[in-house]
C-alpha cells in the first residue's frame, strides 16, 4: 500500500518536472515568468489526442504532439515573446494571461467543450504485479519518461558545449554576447524546448487524467508553485521543488484530504519565509 | 519601474465626468442597466484598489481577489451567522481585509517585482482552495441570501437598483477621494521614492518596508470593500470571485485606463466590464477576442486611455 503511494506520488512528482522544468528555463534565460505554460501543456494532450484518434497509434502522438507543441512555442516566441524582453513584469504577466483566454477559446473551437480519454497503448495497458499488488504500468512509463528527460538534461546542460552556453546566457547574458555567444539563438531554442517538455507532459499523463478544456488552470499554479520552492532557473532547483510539491500533495491527499491543498500552499509560504531564493541556490 | 501618471488636475475632472455619466445612465436607464452601473462602480472601486499599489507601490498583485473574497465572506458570515446589521458588516470587512493584508504584506511587499507577482498569486489560489472546501465558508456552492443593507431610516429603500445603484456610486467616489488624497499626501510621496529607488531611500532613513506594508494594507480594505458591495448587489457569493483570473481582468483595467492615474482605473474598469458584457452577448467566443485584445492593450496602449486623453487635451489647448 505504502509502495503504490510511494510509486503514485513519484508519477505526479515527474509530472510536476516535466512542467516545471520547462517554464523554469524560460524565467532562467528571459525572467518571464509564462503564465500560458499550462495553456501549452492543454494544447500538447489535444494535439496528441488527435493524432492518436487519426493514426490510431499512442507512440505517433507521444513523437509528434512535443513537437507541435514545440512549433506553437517557437511561433509565440517570434511573435510575442521577442519583443517583451525588457518591458516591466507586469506587462509581461499580462501578456501571457491574454494567451491564456486565446489558448481555452481556441481549444473549445476546435474540439469542443467536451472531455476525452486516450487509451494507454496494448504494450503499457495492463498491470505489473510489484510484492503482491498489481500496479498500472503505464503510471511506471510516466515515471520513466520524467527520469529519462531528467538525465538527457543533465547532460545536456552539463556536458556539452550547447548546454555551456546556456549555462552562460542564464548566469550573464553580456559577458555571454562578448563571447561570441548567440544569445538570441539561445533563447529561440530553448523557449521552444521548454514548450515542447510541457507538451510531453501534457500528451504523457493524458492516458491518466484525460483530456479536457481548464487543465491548463490545474497545473499551472502548482507549476509556479514548483518553480519557486525549488528556485527559478535551475534543473536541480526544478527537480526537488517537482519531489518536494508531488509527495507533500498526494500523500496529503491521502492522510488529510482537507488539508492537502493548503498543506502545499503552506510549504511555499514556509520556503519564502526561511529560503526566498528557493531551496536551492545556484 | 519608470515614472507613473501623475496629474491631480485632470485627474479630478475625468473622474467628475464619469460620475456624472454613471450618474445620467442610472436615473434614464432600466432596470437592467442600473444593476450594471452598479457592477461598473464597484469593479472601479477594485480597480482603483489595485491601480494605487501597482502605480505607486511597484506592487503588482495577482491575488488581490483574495481581499475581494475576504470583504465577501466577512460581509456574508458577518451578517448570516452573527446577525450583525448589513451596514456595519461593510465597514467591519473593510477592517478584517486591512489587517489580514498588514500581516500579509509584512511578509512578502519586499520581494521583486516578478516574485511579488508569483507569491500573490499562490496566496491568492491558496485562499481559492481553502474556500473551496470549507463548510463554513459554503464550498463551492457559495452562500445565498446575503442581505443588502437598510437605510430606510433616513429614507433610502437599497433594494431598489437605482438608489443601490448611488450607494455604490457613493461609496466610488469616497474611495476615489481616498485614494486621491493619499497620492497627494507624504505616503503616496514616499511610495513614488521607494519605487524609483529602494535602496536610495532607506540608505537616507525612509522606512521603505512600513510604507509598502501600509500601501499594500490600504489597497486591501478597499479591495474588501468591494466584495463587501458586490456581495450585497448580488445577495450570494460563489467561490469563483476569489479567482485569480479576477485579479489579471482587474489589472487589465488599469492598462486600459492608464496605469497610476486613479480615475483611469474608473474609466478602464468601465471600459473592459461594458465591452466584455456587450461581446459576451454577441458571440460564444468573445473570450479570445478579449484575450487577443489583453495582448494589443499590453504591447501597444503604454499610458492606456489616459494617455490618450493627455495628449488630446494638449493639442487642443
Amino acid at each position: 500500500m505504502l509502495l503504490i503511494q510511494f510509486l503514485n506520488a513519484l508519477q505526479f512528482s515527474m509530472t510536476l518536472f516535466l512542467l516545471a522544468v520547462g517554464l523554469t528555463i524560460i524565467f532562467g534565460l528571459m525572467k518571464i515568468v509564462n503564465l500560458a505554460h499550462g495553456s501549452l501543456y492543454m494544447i500538447g494532450a489535444y494535439v496528441g489526442l488527435s493524432i492518436w484518434s487519426y493514426c490510431d497509434s499512442f507512440w505517433l502522438a507521444f513523437i509528434f504532439a512535443p513537437l507541435v507543441t514545440a512549433l506553437v512555442g517557437a511561433f509565440l516566441y517570434f511573435v510575442l515573446f521577442r519583443h517583451i524582453q525588457n518591458a516591466d513584469p507586469m506587462r509581461q504577466v499580462l501578456l501571457t494571461f491574454g494567451l491564456i483566454y486565446i489558448g481555452l477559446d481556441s481549444v473549445r473551437m476546435i474540439w469542443g467543450t467536451m472531455s476525452h480519454s486516450i487509451s494507454a497503448p496494448d504494450v503499457l495497458s495492463n498491470s505489473i504485479i510489484l510484492i503482491s499488488e498489481p500496479y498500472p504500468s503505464y503510471r511506471l512509463f510516466v515515471i520513466f519518461v520524467g527520469f529519462f528527460v531528467l538525465i538527457c538534461l543533465y547532460f545536456i546542460l552539463e556536458k556539452t558545449i550547447i548546454g555551456a552556453k546556456v549555462r552562460a546566457s542564464v548566469d550573464d547574458p553580456e559577458t555571454a554576447k562578448l563571447l561570441k555567444i548567440n544569445t538570441d539563438k539561445i533563447l529561440f531554442y530553448t523557449f521552444s524546448l521548454g514548450c515542447g517538455l510541457a507538451g510531453l507532459a501534457g500528451i504523457t499523463v493524458a492516458p491518466i487524467l484525460g483530456v479536457e478544456p481548464g487543465m491548463d488552470m490545474e497545473v499551472l499554479v502548482l507549476t509556479l508553485i514548483v518553480v519557486v520552492v525549488g528556485g527559478p532557473g535551475s534543473l536541480k532547483g526544478a527537480l526537488i521543488g517537482a519531489l518536494l510539491i508531488g509527495f507533500v500533495d498526494s500523500f496529503g491527499k491521502v492522510y488529510m484530504p482537507q488539508l492537502a491543498q493548503i498543506i502545499i500552499y503552506a510549504v511555499m509560504a514556509l520556503t519564502l519565509l526561511f529560503r526566498p531564493d528557493g531551496l536551492y541556490k545556484r | 519601474m519608470r515614472a507613473v501618471n501623475y496629474n491631480p488636475k485632470l485627474r479630478l475632472q475625468i473622474m467628475i465626468i464619469l460620475v456624472s455619466l454613471l450618474v445620467i445612465f442610472n436615473i434614464f436607464g432600466g432596470y437592467f442597466t442600473r444593476f450594471f452601473i452598479a457592477e461598473i462602480a464597484i469593479l472601479s472601486i477594485f480597480a482603483i484598489s489595485l491601480d494605487f499599489i501597482a502605480s505607486r507601490g511597484g506592487m503588482v498583485s495577482l491575488g488581490h481577489a483574495m481581499f475581494l473574497g475576504i470583504g465577501a465572506y466577512s460581509t456574508a458570515i458577518l451578517s448570516i451567522n452573527y446577525g450583525i446589521p448589513p451596514f456595519y458588516t461593510t465597514f467591519l470587512s473593510i477592517i478584517i481585509g486591512l489587517l489580514i493584508a498588514l500581516f500579509i504584506g509584512y511578509f512578502i511587499v519586499l520581494l521583486d517585482g516578478i516574485f511579488f507577482i508569483m507569491v500573490t498569486l499562490a496566496l491568492g489560489e491558496m485562499f481559492h482552495a481553502w474556500v473551496f472546501t470549507s463548510e463554513l465558508l459554503g464550498g463551492s456552492d457559495g452562500i445565498p441570501g446575503i442581505m443588502r443593507p437598510s437605510l430606510t431610516f433616513i429614507g433610502f429603500d437599497l433594494n431598489e437598483p437605482l438608489i443601490f445603484s448611488f450607494y455604490s456610486i457613493f461609496w466610488l467616489i469616497i474611495a476615489y477621494y481616498f485614494i486621491a488624497k493619499i497620492t497627494d499626501a507624504p505616503l503616496g510621496r514616499n511610495l513614488d521614492a521607494i519605487r524609483q529607488n529602494t535602496s536610495r531611500v532607506s540608505a537616507i532613513g525612509g522606512y521603505t518596508k512600513a510604507y509598502k506594508a501600509i500601501a499594500f494594507s490600504i489597497s486591501a480594505g478597499i479591495a474588501s470593500l468591494a466584495g463587501s458591495l458586490y456581495v450585497q448587489l448580488n445577495g450570494f457569493i460563489s467561490p469563483e470571485l476569489t479567482h485569480w483570473t479576477v485579479s489579471g481582468e482587474g489589472l487589465i483595467m488599469i492598462i486600459v485606463g492608464g496605469i497610476g492615474s486613479v480615475s483611469g482605473a474608473i474609466l478602464g474598469a468601465s471600459v473592459v466590464h461594458i465591452i466584455q458584457h456587450e461581446l459576451s452577448n454577441i458571440i460564444s467566443w468573445w473570450m479570445f477576442i478579449i484575450g487577443f485584445g489583453f495582448i494589443l492593450v499590453v504591447l501597444f496602449m503604454q499610458d492606456g486611455l489616459w494617455g490618450l486623453i493627455e495628449r488630446i487635451k494638449k493639442k487642443f489647448g
